[in-house]
């Protein structure tokens, strides 16, 4: 494969430009060393060699390919150790002799001269790189993942001097190779240092409450701007993707009196709820009771009114008929109500002019066992 | 052929070595400086290939990216004049003196966490000065330390959890370049940050305490505020509905006496056309509704009305 490659190489001639470079070096080895794999020189260096072997051992040409083959394979491995293949999503920062000399973005595969004259890197740009503070992931033997919290990373004090327990996943990528491989040496504890800074920056400046119920997006937000923005300042050729709050908490040995703030906020709700339902069975009833109390009150006047009428038409009907004989009707009205009063009650009758002057006797034992058995 | 091979490994061994005193390589991530039998000489060397005189120069490298400085949390007091700087391998007894000096400063012992990004920017002065990085490291925690008690010294701890935090950091910053600067040392510090600004155990223990004792506070004025609330709804109901039956009894009685008045004028008209008639007539429905029971005992004179006839007989 490299021998049918090499005539397209020989046509570019990349050696064009570093000619004193090589020239140097083939000086300084000496006909030994194949001039860095310059084609034309090998060709010539074989020639030579076999000329000289020839020369030395006349007749012992068995020896010849032998040593050919091992050069020439030799050689090809070198020259081929130079093949790297780029995956999609992935640079080659391809260093010349250290200095940096191109970039491959292209996905597939690219050839660069072998070391030590150029080195390649492949660097995964696109790959979101995962970096947890506060905790770390921990795998169980059953294979679950769980974690394990840091105390000293996540917890943190608040403007109101408060201590939260924040657990963030910072997620990034390379947005830059050549920045990210030569700009800056510790990168991914660079990044860990300058974020943990960050969030305690954001976190310094917001009150407790908010940051475990409401602004925690806008913490995670102001984070990741700061974060950016240094990591830009130290041209570290990253960027960063996402700045996650997984969790956001009070800290552990608060979290029973803060849970129990929660519940008196249930607590409150649920008493007033029970005094608005209180009023909602109460107020109607007296509704009610009001309509009830003002229905009698009109029965009664109605009622009343009715039996005045009723009263009324009733004496004119006796009146008419009793101006039509005034002292008949009288009289008999006189009788009838005696008779019916003296026909039930129980009567004495005493003559006073018969009896004289003495006083009548009256069976008190009588009337009082009449009562009694009442 | 064994003789012509040595020859040729030979010759080749003499080329490889002889090469790699001519030749080197400075690193994209690398600044060089050639010293010839110890002194520097030429210009500080960028990436690619250089060349140099063998044996008698030799080739020194540095970093040229940005390097870390991330010394330990220390503890420092924040806001006062006397710095206390507690050692990690007291004993006892110095450490209960620690303690009874900061009680007596007014301010608070806070463990901090920074660190320092810097960069090699003068080779030939980094030689000159701190040599290797483990040096260079060593000297900028010191400054650093330096500059974060001066600067802390003259900062609360409310003043660092606000706003100004960032004015602190960019104040150590300039501090820490200042000295490195009077020093020459050859760097650059890019940044100082501080990483972490936390309350040392017993504080913590206390603020812990104390936010037990204010979410319980919370918790109780929560509730108390719900009682409120709900003895506030309840009551008003109540008003309502006690306001609600006096004004149905008001109305009720307003309408039984329109009642009342109606039919006492109802009576009082018809009853008016011969008082001594419907007088009569009252009374002896009276009578005989209260008389005409077997319990009632009635002593009679047969002079009276009605036993007029009875008399005569």
């Amino acid at each position: 494969m490299s021998r049918k490659e090499r005539p397209g190489r020989d046509r570019q001639n990349p050696w064009g430009n570093s000619k004193p470079n090589n020239g140097g070096r083939q000086g300084g080895n000496g006909g030994g060393h194949n001039g860095g794999g310059e084609p034309p020189d090998l060709d010539d260096v074989l020639r030579k060699a076999q000329e000289g072997l020839k020369d030395i051992m006349p007749g012992g040409f068995s020896g010849a390919p032998l040593f050919l083959i091992a050069i020439i394979g030799v050689l090809a491995l070198w020259l081929a150790s130079g093949i790297y293949f780029v995956q999609p999503g992935e640079y080659a920062v391809v260093q010349k002799f250290g200095a940096w000399s191109r970039t491959q973005s292209e996905p597939g595969p690219g050839y660069h001269f072998p070391a030590p004259i150029e080195t390649a890197t492949i660097v995964n740009v696109e790959e979101i790189r995962k970096m947890n503070i506060g905790f770390q992931e921990a795998f169980s033997r059953s294979g679950q993942s769980g974690r394990r919290d840091i105390a000293e990373e996540s917890l943190m004090l608040t403007s109101d001097r408060n201590i939260v327990d924040l657990d963030l996943v910072i997620q990034w990528n390379i947005k830059s190779a050549e920045d990210y491989l030569f700009e800056i040496r510790d990168q991914e504890n660079t990044i860990k240092k300058v974020a943990e800074s960050a969030i305690r920056e954001v976190v310094g400046q917001t009150d407790m409450f908010p940051i475990i119920t409401t602004a925690r997006s806008s913490v995670a937000d102001a984070a990741k701007r700061i974060i950016q923005e240094n990591l830009d300042q130290y041209k570290s050729g990253v960027n960063i993707t996402h700045v996650l709050i997984e969790r956001a908490e009070v800290h552990p040995d608060v979290q029973n009196a803060f849970q129990d703030v929660q519940s008196a906020k249930q607590d409150a709700e649920d008493v007033q709820n029970r005094a608005d339902a209180y009023r909602e069975d109460i107020l109607p009833k007296a509704r009610g009771q009001a309509i009830q109390k003002l229905q009698e009150a009109e029965a009664y006047k109605q009622s009343i009114v009715a039996r005045a009428n009723g009263d009324a038409e009733r004496f004119k009907s006796v009146y008419e008929a009793y101006l039509s004989g005034k002292d008949v009707t009288k009289e008999r009205i006189f009788i009838e109500t005696m008779e019916n009063v003296l026909r039930n009650a129980d009567k004495i009758i005493l003559d006073s002019k018969s009896t004289g002057g003495a006083v009548p006797y009256l069976p008190l034992e009588a009337t009082s066992s009449k009562s009694n058995k009442r | 052929m064994n003789k012509t091979l040595v020859a040729l490994l030979a010759i080749i061994a003499i080329g490889l070595i002889s090469a790699s005193q001519i030749f080197y390589i400075v690193d994209q991530r690398e600044q060089a400086i050639v010293l010839q039998l110890g002194s520097p000489v030429g210009e500080i060397k960028n990436p690619g290939l250089h060349i140099k005189l063998p044996i008698i120069q030799s080739v020194q490298y540095f970093d040229k990216r940005i390097l870390s400085v991330d010394p330990a949390p220390e503890q420092v007091v924040i806001s006062s004049a006397n710095i206390v700087r507690s050692p990690k391998n007291d004993n006892e007894e110095q450490n209960e003196e620690d303690n009874s000096s900061i009680a007596n400063v007014t301010g608070e012992p806070i463990i901090l966490d920074t660190f320092a990004r810097y960069k090699i920017t003068d080779p030939l002065q980094f030689l000159k000065t701190l040599r290797t990085i483990g040096a260079a490291n060593s000297r900028i925690e010191n400054i650093l330390n330096d500059a974060t008690r001066a600067e802390l010294g003259k900062t609360s701890l409310q003043q660092l959890l606000s706003a100004e935090r960032g004015q602190v950091m960019q104040d150590i910053l300039t501090r820490v370049n200042a000295s490195v600067k009077k020093d020459n040392l050859g760097i650059e510090i890019v940044d100082v940050r501080i990483v972490r600004a936390d309350l040392t155990a017993d504080l913590r223990t206390s603020t812990v305490r104390r936010m037990i004792s204010q979410l319980k506070e919370r918790a109780t004025e929560t509730r108390a505020k719900g009682e409120e609330r709900a003895l506030e709804i309840r009551s008003t109901a109540e008003k309502e509905r006690t306001v609600l039956i006096a004004e149905a009894e008001r109305d009720s009685q307003v309408l039984r006496g329109q009642g009342d008045k109606e039919s006492i004028k109802i009576y009082a008209d018809a009853f008016n056309k011969d008082k001594e008639f419907y007088s009569f007539i009252r009374s002896m429905e009276a009578y005989s509704n209260t008389l005409a029971d077997p319990n009632t005992r009635l002593i009679l004179s047969p002079d009276s009305e009605f036993f007029k006839h009875f008399s005569k007989q």
